[in-house]
């Protein structure tokens, strides 16, 4: 029977192919590359997941897919250092000129990254484990960071100053900060308790707020406030209006987003003075609501955000501080640009 | 065997017996030339990519990789050897063993449920799968970061149980009221829904490292494929599609009406209960790995059954091919269409799947069963 014949080769014939496919793939060599030294030295760097990198330095070539520490280089005036980038990379815009390699650090095309030959790659948490695992064998090291918190972003502009031999830099951009978060410090930490105003953090959503162990808790304790999120179950808890209603917040911060000019802030500053569950609250009756860019949410930035909010929580303690001030130095300072745009509304008087 | 000499008649005619032989030939011959094609596609995705390897150095790294001389250091440039072979290779190979278990599993249930419009994303239990594998993550049950073999299949088995949960409940609604095609999808979907929801309120619920892990994972994807995913996946996918593979004269008999089945001899409840079991094992094990990637289950069997007719002998390999090479030119699409930015390869599927899905929602059922 010859229909018999052609059932054994219709049934073996796609298991063979399949064999096919797969031994050829396990017979690939295994790649272990090395970069050739050249009178530099070698350093080892933790970086922000707790990972022994080594790496020569100071490196030529960097490829930075965090807008994080995008901005971090270019403060140590190492922004000609990268010649590759994620399309988030835009502050300072002189970054926009370099190519971009990676969407984000979620979704980065490995193969212009490899071909680019870079000395070190700098991604953020959103790296997948399994990607960093093939950039390191194609022998390039990977450096991982936030730079959510203050202390990382200090991590990060000291490692990023030894990475570039720009550490005198890196020690003055450090300075700049630190100056400013011990004199809110200090000056808090002189404040009793129940001086601390209630406060209402939203980020992205309505009701959507931050509870403990997140960056916008942590700053809020930082510039003398009770967070009313913090002890929820949740990490990023969404509210119930009446529940907020109950606790009564007597300042409410809204975040905006980077890219969010004057008009959408005062968009959301409405929005939220109009919101009827909040009518009675002690922050709405007063219009004692802030709107804040992202910009100054996270990274370097964050210290004058820190500023504006203890300005806010404590007008007395705080009335000698001018955070615009402040902001206009770092970015003359550091970026070599003038201070423009709308970064809080209301606009301070 | 005996099933067949039964369904192939005793004593057919010598003109009976050469038409069906021509017949059979020209079935085997498409499938031969689908494999030839997967090859070729095969060869134009480690071809293809943003380090613009030229053919050149690609033909060198080509040969040390086949040739088992050990001194494959010297073959092709370095940079053209670590793209290809690194990074290309596990992905494509991942590319086609997701899109051939898709496929078969999308064979599978559309012939299991009598339903053109089945397919493991529409019925829910890739969702299903999903939470399962969300659920093992947020448990730590196998840390999806560092697979090793063993943590790996635990997390494809909750996956697994989830997938074939969906299959189930798809399944019982199927079979306690005679439900039209359509009204099971609808089912589908919401069951898709409810899974949803769950990996939500996992979300919620989980802390910081493992939200990170969750949303990486969550948001899917093809690149970073690693061998030991490939080691893992491939005795799977190939068990189980070798598996439903037997049961392909339980079908065609099928196809011909549950009574004329039932009349030949089939059992009808254990055929559907091994069919179910051996899709959502293909769906679930992919999902685990890939993230969900709809409607290749659904494009693939119809262009088989277009190409080589409804005998399942030959639509599920067919089938099983064209769905690789479907998703592999998805892949590849998405590579290189927006470099150097990658576009998800679920939305190309999409854009593919979902008019094809449309254009059968419309057109009567009963044509692609004649």
């Amino acid at each position: 029977m010859g229909s018999k014949k052609n059932r054994f080769v219709a049934r073996v014939l796609p298991l063979l192919m399949l064999l096919i496919i797969f031994l050829t793939g396990c017979s690939s060599p295994k790649n272990a590359a090395q970069n050739g030294l050249t009178g530099k030295t070698v350093k080892t760097f933790v970086d922000g997941t707790g990972k022994e990198v080594k790496i020569s330095c100071p490196v030529d070539k960097i490829v930075c897919l965090t807008s994080g520490v995008s901005e971090i280089l270019y403060a140590l005036d190492s922004a000609d250092k990268m010649i590759g980038r994620d399309s988030y990379s835009i502050f300072p815009a002189d970054l926009e000129k370099i190519p971009v390699m990676a969407k984000s650090s979620f979704s980065p095309n490995l193969e212009a990254i490899i071909k680019s030959a870079p000395d070190v790659v700098i991604a953020d948490t959103m790296l997948k484990d399994d990607l960093r695992a093939k950039l390191e064998e194609a022998g390039l090291p990977v450096l991982v960071y936030t730079t959510s918190y203050p202390h990382e972003t200090a991590l990060v502009v000291k490692q990023m100053g030894e990475l570039t031999g720009k550490e005198e830099r890196a020690a003055k951009l450090i300075a700049f900060s630190d100056k400013y978060y011990q004199l809110i410090k200090d000056r808090v930490a002189r404040l009793p308790e129940d001086k601390k105003p209630r406060i209402y953090y939203e980020w992205n959503k309505p009701y959507y707020s931050a509870g403990d162990k997140t960056p916008a808790n942590d700053r809020i304790a930082l510039s003398g406030g009770k967070n009313l999120a913090a002890g929820q179950k949740v990490k990023y808890p969404e509210l119930t209006p009446e529940w907020l209603a109950g606790q009564n917040p007597q300042i409410i911060i809204r975040m905006s987003s980077r890219e969010e000019g004057a008009d959408k802030m005062k968009a959301l500053y409405d929005e939220i003075l109009s919101r009827p569950a909040l009518q009675q609250t002690t922050a709405v009756s007063q219009k004692k609501v802030s709107i804040m860019s992202w910009g100054l949410g996270t990274g370097i930035r964050s210290v004058i955000g820190s500023l504006h909010w203890a300005k806010w929580f404590h007008p007395d303690t705080f009335s000698d501080i001018d955070p615009e001030a402040a902001h206009r130095q770092l970015l003359k300072d550091f970026y070599h640009m003038e201070l423009k745009g709308t970064w809080v509304y209301p606009p301070a008087k | 065997m005996m099933r067949s000499s039964l369904a192939g008649g005793n004593a057919p005619g010598k003109a009976e017996r050469d038409f069906y032989a021509r017949l059979t030939s020209h079935k085997i011959l498409t499938i031969i030339l689908l494999s030839l094609a997967l090859l070729a596609v095969l060869g134009i995705a480690l071809g293809l990519g943003s380090a613009n390897i030229s053919w050149e150095d690609f033909w060198q790294v080509f040969k040390g990789a086949v040739s088992p001389a050990p001194a494959s250091q010297e073959t092709g440039s370095k940079l053209a050897r670590t793209v290809i072979i690194n990074l290309r290779l596990p992905r494509a190979l991942l590319a086609t063993l997701a899109g051939c278990s898709l496929a078969g599993a999308g064979a599978m249930m559309q012939g299991i449920l009598r339903n053109p419009l089945a397919d493991p994303y529409i019925l829910g239990i890739s969702a299903g799968a999903s939470f399962g594998a969300a659920l093992a993550v947020v448990l730590g049950l196998g840390k999806l970061a560092g697979f090793t073999l063993a943590q790996g299949y635990v997390v494809v088995a909750s996956a697994f149980t989830f997938g074939l949960l969906a299959t189930f409940i798809i399944y019982g609604l199927a079979s306690l009221r005679a439900l039209a095609p359509e009204t099971l999808v609808l089912a589908g979907v919401a069951l898709g829904y409810l899974f949803s929801a769950g990996v939500s309120l996992l979300k919620y619920l989980s802390s910081h490292e493992e939200l990170r892990e969750l949303t990486l994972w969550l948001m899917g994807g093809l690149a970073g494929a690693k061998w030991q995913s490939l080691f893992l996946l491939f005795p799977v996918c190939l068990a189980a599609l070798a598996f439903l593979w037997r049961s392909s004269w339980d079908l065609n008999a099928l196809g011909a009406g549950e009574e004329v089945a039932a009349n030949l001899g089939v059992n009808l409840g254990r055929l559907r209960r091994n069919g179910a079991v051996g899709a959502s094992l293909l769906a679930s094990a992919t999902v685990t790995f890939t993230g969900i990637i709809g409607f290749v289950g659904l494009v693939a069997p119809h262009l088989g059954r277009f190409l080589v007719g409804s005998d399942h002998r030959y639509l599920i390999p067919a089938s099983c091919l064209l769905g690789a090479i479907l998703l592999l030119l998805a892949d590849t699409l998405a590579r290189t269409v927006a470099s150097p930015i990658e576009i998800p390869v679920g939305v190309i599927t999409s854009l593919i799947g979902v008019p094809f899905f449309l254009s059968l929602l419309f057109r009567e059922r009963r044509r692609w069963w004649s």
